[in-house]
């Protein structure tokens, strides 16, 4: 299947459904998208772009690049151990090189025109911005994304009984960095 | 707004936001490499069909005028040897 032209929603779905004897999460969408549900997944990516990024039109491109390289892997899913925290950390990598542009990308309303507080989004960004990688990805992944401590230490590959210290330092951070900007 | 609200601010908006229809649809994105090929050799079927309906040399681009003008010229040279 793999570099077949024309690849369709329907060979995702298929291609999607090894994983469903995988993994359980509590959460009902994972459960969803885990269980062989293409729509559910599309749904997770974006909203993980989304949040990891900050901005609407630049989060299409960050999932629609991280579901490739999901499609990609997926006839060895079995070799994957977590593939919750896996999906997360592609679609993190993924989101990466979007951080570089923050200071001069323009930040675009949603599509169902959500231009309520996009100063305080812009802000946000900025403050992100100044502050380590590392505690980058711990405000987005706890605090934009809601991920419990378990999942967050998970996707980041540290101790779970380090990351609320970790979280508490690195909003500290942010803070100080906002406060610089504003 | 302090930095909690402005999180939670964040976290709404991002599970507010509609998915766009496009995420997730790689036909589009996996297709693309063949359009170029299939393009090319069209343009050259449609080329070839259109130099041999008018009389010309298939895929040389020179039209039934000039093949008559250079018909002419290598007639002239014939008959002055």
């Amino acid at each position: 299947m793999r570099g077949e032209p024309g690849l369709t929603f329907e060979h995702m779905e298929r291609l999607w459904n090894p994983l469903a004897c995988m993994a359980s999460a509590p959460d009902d969408r994972w459960s969803r998208a885990t269980s062989g549900d293409f729509g559910a997944l599309r749904e997770i990516v974006f909203r993980m772009a989304y949040g990891f990024t900050l901005d609407y039109a630049r989060a299409e491109d960050v999932a629609q690049e991280a579901l490739t390289k999901i499609w990609l892997r997926s006839p060895n899913w079995k070799s994957i151990e977590n593939p919750k925290a896996w999906i997360a950390r592609v679609v993190l990598n993924a989101s990466r090189t979007e951080w570089r542009k923050w200071g001069r990308a323009e930040v675009v309303p949603d599509e169902g025109r959500n231009s309520e507080h996009l100063d305080e989004l812009i802000m946000l960004r900025m403050g992100l911005q100044k502050i380590p990688r590392r505690d980058r990805q711990l405000v987005l992944i706890l605090g934009v994304c809601g991920a419990s401590y378990a999942e967050a230490a998970t996707i980041l590959r540290m101790n779970e009984g380090a990351v609320p210290s970790a979280f508490a330092r690195a909003k500290d951070k942010l803070r100080k960095a906002m406060g610089e900007t504003s | 707004m302090n930095l909690d609200q402005l999180l939670q601010s964040a976290r709404d908006r991002v599970d507010r936001a509609p998915v766009p229809p496009s995420v997730g649809h790689l036909r589009e994105m996996k297709g693309t490499k063949w359009d170029v090929p299939v393009t090319v050799a069209a343009c050259l079927l449609i080329m070839g069909l259109v130099s041999s309906l008018s009389g010309g040399t298939p895929g040389t681009g020179i039209s039934p005028l000039e093949q008559a003008r250079i018909a002419k010229y290598v007639e002239g040279d014939s008959r002055e040897s």
